[in-house]
């Protein structure tokens, strides 16, 4: 086979769509830098630079590592969101609360229960009303507080229950 | 732009730099390098209240009227089966019916789900168009009331039973997987680009100054993430193929864990970088 | 390739530098493949290529603001991050796993990625082809990649290596020269380039 044919093949290498569909989602949903800079005169001195905003970047790192610059409060340090930990905890919380999700037992929905009468919707309901109250901080909810909300008594039978009387 | 050249003329910029800020009295560049990470929060978890379902409303009560007309000394024998007849008719028609706005609840819960790619809305459809036999097997069976006597309407009942938990039961597993396993998806795509921040801001502070602990504290971020990102991609298998719902659930706990893994290796590592810059 | 004068990619251009993501979408979906594919030749490995890739446009969206056109096509800004990445990526790798050895590639992957109703020798051609440009010097692989496989002119070429039309073309032939040793013992393989 000839080469140039060969570097032809290369030329059909393609992504997997569903990759490039959730990467490009991914990054447009971040927000860009801000790049501020007070008076032309400074921005002109960075475009001087050749390798400009970057350089600088790299020249402020260097010195801050070495513990070079003095505390200044107009000298705000070159900010890494990866050490912010509001934004680092609050993504923490996130994913605790979808363990806590994951840890219900939903073998209840099948169980013969009599908490609720309808305990497929009542579990459907318990996860949320337990996303709804952890997002807002206060104690979880049961499922028994969900029935609560219904007009069911405390003595109502269970589908699976009613249709096991029902069935003798 | 060639690392070494930066690194290279990175101390006249940084001479010249300070010189700058001095003058101006304020940084040259602010900058987020790693850009802002969207902030995921208990909000950011696809949550919906699914409509109130009323209770069925049958009690034990319910079911002792059927005991109760049998032992009726007032009823004939044929005035006996007629009436625990059209009762157990009407009994099943309001579990029936109560099954059916749990289907509802279902598809008001799955639809509560962020699908964004068509793997996901795939899934979505999958599960809505079981919902859908669901709801049909419900009428199916609730036709064959019509005609069935008391022997049959046990028997459409027992059936009921069966196919709801060798059948229905799994599928609302799934949908409960389902649902969980697409709200952790945001969670994701929020590590990921903690995780392409941290790397760069890491291979920034690695051309600095060599620092072994951060370098653990990331290559055990970057290890737990893609054990979590292997578990997560193994979890939409089984949704796509249909798994078993509680070997779908372990995939996802497991994703979870590893991700929770993650998160606790950048708070090492945001500890570390904060030791590294002045206070 | 789009000429980087085309008035409608000027647009999109100057969109996404004040900020448009719809803009530098469309700019995501006219050359994420060539990015992909540059990366997937050099790794040879789907996985480290979608995350490479992913980190090539999520910095180039993080720094478009800076970007200034000057004439030449937009990729080659690309592909200058996608160099740096990779270089980022194998360092990292480096620390973290030792020795990162280029010879660890997945031919099922790559040959995966190719897509292509070759048959068994055809793919194992393929493989040794890539095997032996990603055992290139990294600017022989540039110079590889953008002038036989992206079919990019010697200036598109010099602009996205940052060096001069001369440097690029003497490049070239040393790759060529380097390539053709590499594969010297396949004789199945043709030599139509130079």
């Amino acid at each position: 086979m000839k080469l140039s044919q060969i570097f032809a093949q290369f030329r059909r290498i393609d992504p997997d769509p569903q990759y490039s569909e959730k990467s490009k989602r991914v990054i447009l949903a971040h927000p860009r830098e801000t790049v501020s800079v007070r008076g032309a005169g400074i921005m002109v001195f960075l475009r001087a630079l050749e390798t400009g905003a970057a350089l600088v970047l790299a020249g402020f790192f260097l010195l801050l590592a070495t513990g070079s610059f003095s505390r200044n409060k107009y000298l705000a340090p070159v900010r890494y969101s990866v050490i912010d930990p509001t934004g680092l905890q609050a993504e923490a919380q996130a994913i605790d609360i979808q363990i806590r999700l994951a840890n219900l037992d939903y073998s209840e929905a099948t169980s013969t229960a009599a908490q609720s009468t309808t305990p497929v919707a009542g579990t459907a309901a318990h996860l949320f009303s337990l996303a709804a109250k952890d997002a807002s901080s206060t104690a979880s909810s049961t499922a028994t507080g969900i029935a609560a909300s219904s007009t069911a008594s405390s003595t109502s039978l269970s589908v699976n229950d009613a249709l096991q009387a029902l069935s003798q | 732009m060639d690392r070494a050249r930066l690194i290279g003329i990175a101390g006249m910029a940084a001479g010249i730099a300070c010189a700058a800020l001095f003058v101006s009295g304020i940084p040259a560049v602010h900058a987020d390098t790693a850009g802002a990470v969207p902030t995921a929060n208990a909000d950011t978890v696809s949550t919906t209240t699914p409509a109130v379902v009323p209770g069925c409303g049958i009690s034990k009560d319910d079911i002792a009227k059927i005991a109760a007309v049998q032992n009726d000394p007032t009823l004939t024998p044929s005035e006996e089966v007629v009436a625990e007849l059209a009762l157990r008719k009407q009994l099943i028609g309001q579990v029936v019916a109560c099954a059916q706005n749990e289907i509802a609840s279902l598809r008001t819960f799955l639809g509560s789900a962020a699908t964004s790619t068509s793997a996901e809305t795939q899934i979505e459809r999958q599960l809505q168009g079981r919902l859908d036999d669901a709801s049909n097997f419900y009428t199916i069976e609730l036709g064959k009331l019509g005609t069935a006597g008391i022997a049959g309407t046990k028997a459409v009942a027992s059936d009921v039973l069966a196919w709801r938990e060798g059948t229905y039961a799994p599928l609302a597993a799934q949908v409960n997987d389902f649902v969980l396993w697409s709200g952790n998806q945001e969670l994701f795509a929020t590590a990921e680009s903690r995780m392409t921040q941290t790397q760069q801001a890491v291979s920034f502070l690695e051309s600095a100054s060599s620092n072994a602990d951060l370098q653990n504290a990331f290559n055990a971020a970057y290890a737990s993430f893609e054990s979590a990102k292997n578990a997560n991609a193994a979890a939409q298998n089984a949704l796509q193929q249909s798994l078993p719902p509680d070997q779908t659930l372990v995939l996802i706990k497991q994703s979870l864990d590893s991700l929770q893994s993650t998160y606790q290796q950048f708070f090492s590592v945001s500890g570390i970088i904060q030791k590294l810059l002045p206070q | 390739m789009v000429d980087g004068g085309d008035n409608q990619e000027l647009d999109l251009i100057k969109a996404a530098v004040g900020g448009d993501s719809s803009a530098f979408g469309v700019l995501y979906d006219r050359y994420q493949a060539m990015i992909y594919r540059f990366v997937m030749i050099k790794v040879g490995r789907r996985e480290e290529a979608e995350d490479i890739t992913h980190q090539v446009f999520l910095s180039a969206w993080q720094s478009v603001g800076t970007y200034r056109h000057k004439g030449f096509p937009f990729s080659s800004w690309l592909y200058r991050i996608a160099r740096n990445q990779i270089i980022d990526h194998y360092r990292a790798g480096a620390n973290r796993k030792g020795e990162v050895s280029i010879e660890k590639t997945d031919p099922e992957s790559f040959a995966a990625a190719v897509d292509y109703a070759g048959n068994v020798a055809a793919k194992i051609e393929l493989e040794t082809v890539r095997a032996a440009v990603a055992r290139l010097k990294p600017d022989y692989q540039d110079v590889i990649i953008l002038r036989f496989v992206e079919d990019m002119s010697l200036k598109e070429s010099a602009v996205a290596l940052g060096k001069s039309e001369g440097a690029v073309k003497l490049l070239q032939h040393r790759a060529v020269r380097e390539l053709k040793k590499a594969l010297a013992g396949d004789p199945s393989l043709s030599f139509d380039i130079q």
